[in-house]
């Protein structure tokens, strides 16, 4: 750059460097801390990098916690909520953008739903948990997911959208003409061409529902604690396992890190309607 | 197989607009009763500038957009209700429309596979067709793998493959490069009369409808201008608008007044006093007042200059030469008003020179300046 | 050749009119999401409207509810708790939006200079936008340990006593702000940063002939242009920061005391905790209302752009 001094650049490289150093050491510390054994753990002054790696801390989640279940758990859920988001989402996404429905209904609809989305899902947990509890569905993982599912449609739906509009509208017109009924353009131009973009939006929703915590800690007990849950549960216990919990946190980590690699270049796209997830 | 039997195949049926008319939500009319009869197997041109609705027309034929009132007709049938599929026709779009994520073979399948024909017939079909329109070995690439001109020929034959009733054609060459273009245009007239299958086809380029069309239906602001053969449309415009749109460069107006003298009919302007032949008294509408203005209409070709002044000539100036090397361009001023003359190389004028404008009468045109409709 | 027969008959036979359902595929594309939204948030909305205007018990059946009018909310205007978290929910929204937008644009201003691994840096920092909340929780709750936590560690390295960041009410509730900012800074920088690399480049190469220093094309190019979308992150971080809840639970369950009080702790713990629904509901009532202003505004500021022509 024209006109910068090499004071300038170095103080801008080790801006950036300090930045992503600053973002990174939480992540790194807690890696470190969930290989420490109990002793390490509480040492004063605390090692910098574990000197006596153990896995014990992961043995024990694992194996005499059976941790795996709430993973399950927390699996099916995320599952179950991206599913059935992505699909309803899809399909009121690939009608917005396609139709137009009378009285600028469109218009509204994107604007109720969109206003929706902005509420902390602390103002209706109230009523669900009663309605769940009235209806069996209180620590389920189709209940949770549902509700998952829900909180995520808007996001889902406002992306969907965004890469139904990429795609040229006289090529489904090319269908129509070819032989083809408005579901099957969808079916066979709309999404096979969407795909990378669903795909993205899928990978989001379960990002959003592994991590969510609120609905999760309402609506769910033992049956179909979800590993934030549980997470959480470690450390409000009388005797508080810390390197359990820094093994817990870490495995709560792992799936969504590799998901948001994966799904990296629409992740922009999606934050910006979902914001943060919890 | 060759083009001929494909005509065999043919299925053609004619089609008819009756008081169609479009109206986009609560916008202006995008096509005013549009009245017009397509013969079966001709070649139909929706000529017209942009906004025009012939587009919107095609569409309309296609099923692409609902029609506000009117009957469209293929054949005897009334369509207005049948969604795409149901109505046998075949479409080429502007931008091709192929479908990017599948193979050119599937491409030209893709009509035949929603049609559930047998797999083997289907082979066939691509490979007949694919010959025909000299893709055959493209068949596996993927539309962005080929280039522009390979895909118009893609697409015309994934219209071809399925023998509709009719051809829908949406500016097909418009993007393609100049030469191509023209070079195309030849192939598809060609093509248009071995498959002997009505076509109806949307330009915005009067020099494509002039050479394509069996006929050309010409369209401004919604509205029919006029339908006929190119030479019908070049030589007996019905208005101004079918005039000046037609011919490159447009044709010249110039507005005079007519005036009647002991029975005889004069050109007059401010330099022009023009006698005109007698036998047009009588196709001039009734005329109660001596003097009535009018639009001369002379398309540059048909305009001859002289140096010397003539008598039954219009004087003129001329404004800019544009030497094109096989002709040249004049551009005059009349009057304050333009025109254009095209002359052939050799005869240079300089800028300033007066000259005279001679025209045969017989390709002479008067027009109404209010309705802008052709009197004589 | 029979099966070109039936291609032929495909046309011929071929019904008069598309079947209803694909000439109302519109309404039936949309309508599972309505049925969703009914179920999910209009029904609920209502109940909610309706517990607070009532006092509901839990019962083994399922719930008692009576009509009490306007009791639940004239005991919040009174309920001191209920204004302390009326203003720990302020400086909490205020102070966190601030930081995280404040350092998302210094951190975006940065990245568009001419850094080198630039893309790499850009994947790393978006790692704390997708990482569990617990796990970021509990991560810097140990971090915060007085005894052996890190900060402390280092605090003591320079001389400093430890502190007590989670166990001091005046500095626990500004410790947890500073997880959040963590948190959600990247997110901000995100937005800003692709903000910043979508303006035009005229102006700033105008001024950079007219002479301007640095901090004045900043004031006078940069901060304009940026302005729309500095407005919508603003908004966004504002809603986003009303919602917090997991990471204050999880480190000290809005202690110590009642200083890290939020609101969404308060209905949380009046409903789940002292399972007194209706008073719960009258709160988040009450909450939700000022939500919507903020949102709508929100909303109608991101659908203008959305319905915008594309460049």
């Amino acid at each position: 750059m024209v006109g910068e001094t090499s004071v300038g650049r170095i103080l801008k490289h080790a801006a950036a460097v300090a930045a992503v150093l600053l973002v990174l050491l939480p992540v790194y510390w807690m890696v470190n801390m969930s290989f420490k054994g109990r002793s390490e753990f509480t040492a004063r002054p605390p090692t910098l990098v574990v000197e006596e790696p153990t896995t014990a801390n992961y043995r024990d989640l694992l194996v005499e916690q059976r941790f795996d279940r709430y993973g399950r758990n927390s699996l099916v859920v995320a599952l179950i909520a991206a599913s059935l988001a992505v699909t309803i989402g899809t399909l009121a996404a690939y009608g917005l953008s396609r139709f137009r429905l009378p009285k600028n209904i469109n218009y509204h609809l994107l604007f109720t739903m969109l206003t929706v989305r902005m509420f902390p899902p602390i103002v209706t947990i109230v009523p669900l948990f009663v309605y769940y509890r009235e209806l069996g569905l209180l620590d389920t993982r189709l209940g949770l997911g549902l509700v998952h599912a829900f909180t995520e449609l808007p996001l889902v739906i406002w992306m969907m959208i965004g890469f139904f509009r990429d795609i040229p509208r006289d090529m489904e017109e090319a269908a129509l003409v070819d032989g083809d009924n408005r579901l099957q353009v969808l079916r066979k131009i709309a999404i096979p061409l969407a795909a990378p973009g669903l795909a993205a939006t899928f990978i989001l929703v379960f990002i959003s529902s592994w991590n969510e915590f609120l609905l999760a800690l309402v609506l769910t007990e033992s049956n179909a604690q979800t590993l934030p849950i549980a997470v959480a549960g470690q450390i409000t216990q009388y005797q508080v396992k810390y390197g359990n919990i820094m093994a817990a946190g870490v495995l709560t980590t792992l799936p969504v890190l590799v998901l948001a690699l994966l799904a990296q270049r629409h992740l922009t796209r999606g934050l910006a309607v979902g914001g943060v997830t919890g | 197989m060759s083009v001929s039997a494909l005509a065999a195949e043919s299925r053609s049926a004619p089609v008819s607009f009756e008081g169609v008319t479009k109206r986009f939500a609560g916008e202006v009319l995008a096509v005013d009763h549009l009245d017009l009869a397509v013969e079966n197997g001709e070649m139909l041109v929706l000529l017209g500038p942009s906004g025009c609705g012939k587009t919107t027309s095609l569409r309309m034929l296609a099923g692409l957009e609902t029609i506000s009132s009117g009957t469209v007709r293929i054949g005897t049938r009334v369509v207005n209700e049948l969604p795409p599929r149901s109505r046998d026709i075949a479409m080429v779009f502007q931008s091709y429309a192929l479908y990017a994520h599948l193979s050119v073979y599937e491409n030209l399948a893709y009509p035949l596979k929603v049609r559930k024909l047998a797999k083997s017939d289907i082979a066939r079909r691509v490979q007949e067709v694919a010959r025909v329109v000299q893709i055959e070995e493209l068949l596996k690439r993927k539309p962005r793998e080929i280039s522009g001109g390979q895909r118009q020929r893609v697409a015309l034959g994934r219209a071809i493959i399925r023998r509709p009733s009719v051809f829908l054609m949406d500016e097909p060459l418009s993007n393609l490069d100049a030469k191509l273009r023209v070079h195309t245009r030849g192939e598809l007239k060609r093509f248009q009369r071995d498959l002997a299958t009505t076509t109806i086809y949307v330009t915005h380029d009067q020099a494509e409808a002039m050479t394509l069309a069996d006929r050309v239906a010409i369209m401004n602001r919604g509205l029919l201008q006029q339908v006929g053969t190119p030479k019908e449309v070049y030589h007996r415009p019905a208005n101004m608008f079918v005039a000046g749109f037609l011919g490159s460069p447009p044709m010249n107006f110039l507005r005079l007044e007519l005036q009647r003298e002991n029975g005889a009919l004069w050109l007059v302007g401010p330099s022009v006093r023009l006698p005109l032949p007698p036998h047009w008294t009588g196709r001039l509408p009734d005329a109660s007042s001596p003097t009535r203005e009018v639009v001369l209409g002379v398309r540059p070709e048909d305009v001859t200059v002289s140096a010397r002044p003539v008598e039954t000539g219009i004087a003129a100036e001329v404004f800019v030469v544009e030497d094109l090397g096989h002709e040249q361009l004049v551009n005059l001023r009349v009057d304050g008003q333009a025109a254009i003359a095209r002359l052939e190389a050799g005869f240079e004028p300089a800028f300033g020179d007066r000259l005279w404008i001679t025209f045969d009468p017989a390709r002479a045109h008067l027009f109404d300046p209010r309705t802008e409709q052709h009197l004589v | 050749m029979a099966t070109e027969a039936r291609a032929a008959r495909f046309t011929d036979e071929a019904p008069a009119r598309a079947p209803w359902w694909e000439r109302n595929l519109a309404w039936l594309l949309v309508a599972p999401t309505v049925i969703m939204f009914v179920l999910f948030a209009f029904i609920p909305s209502l109940t909610a409207i309706r517990y607070a205007f009532s006092r509901v018990r839990l019962t083994r059946a399922g719930i008692t509810q009576e009509f009490i009018r306007f009791e639940n909310f004239e005991r919040a205007f009174d309920d001191p708790i209920v204004r302390e978290a009326v203003g720990i929910t302020l400086r909490w929204v205020g102070v966190v939006t601030l930081a995280e937008v404040g350092l998302g644009l210094l951190l975006a201003l940065l990245m568009t200079q001419n850094i080198r691994w630039r893309a790499l840096f850009t994947s790393l920092l978006i790692i704390p936008i997708i990482m569990p909340p617990v796990s970021v929780a509990i991560a810097w709750f140990f971090m915060y340990e007085i005894n052996f936590g890190v900060f402390n560690y280092l605090l003591g390295e320079v001389g400093v006593s430890p502190v007590r960041w989670l166990s001091d009410v005046d500095y626990a509730l500004y410790a947890m702000m500073a997880v959040d900012v963590w948190q959600a800074t990247p997110f901000t920088f995100l937005l800003l940063y692709a903000g910043l690399l979508a303006l035009p480049r005229d102006p700033y190469e105008a001024a950079a002939i007219d002479g301007a220093t640095p901090w004045q094309i900043f004031r006078t190019v940069t901060l304009p242009l940026l302005a729309p979308i500095l407005l919508v992150v603003t908004l966004l971080r504002v809603i986003d920061a009303a919602r917090i809840f997991d990471k204050i639970w999880i480190m000290t369950q809005g202690g110590p005391g009642t200083s890290a009080y939020t609101m969404t702790l308060n209905i949380y713990i009046q409903g789940f905790r002292n399972l007194d629904f209706g008073y719960s509901s009258a709160l988040s009532f009450l909450f939700q209302i000022v939500l919507i202003v903020i949102a709508t505004v929100y909303v109608k500021r991101v659908m203008a752009d959305y319905a915008a022509p594309r460049d």
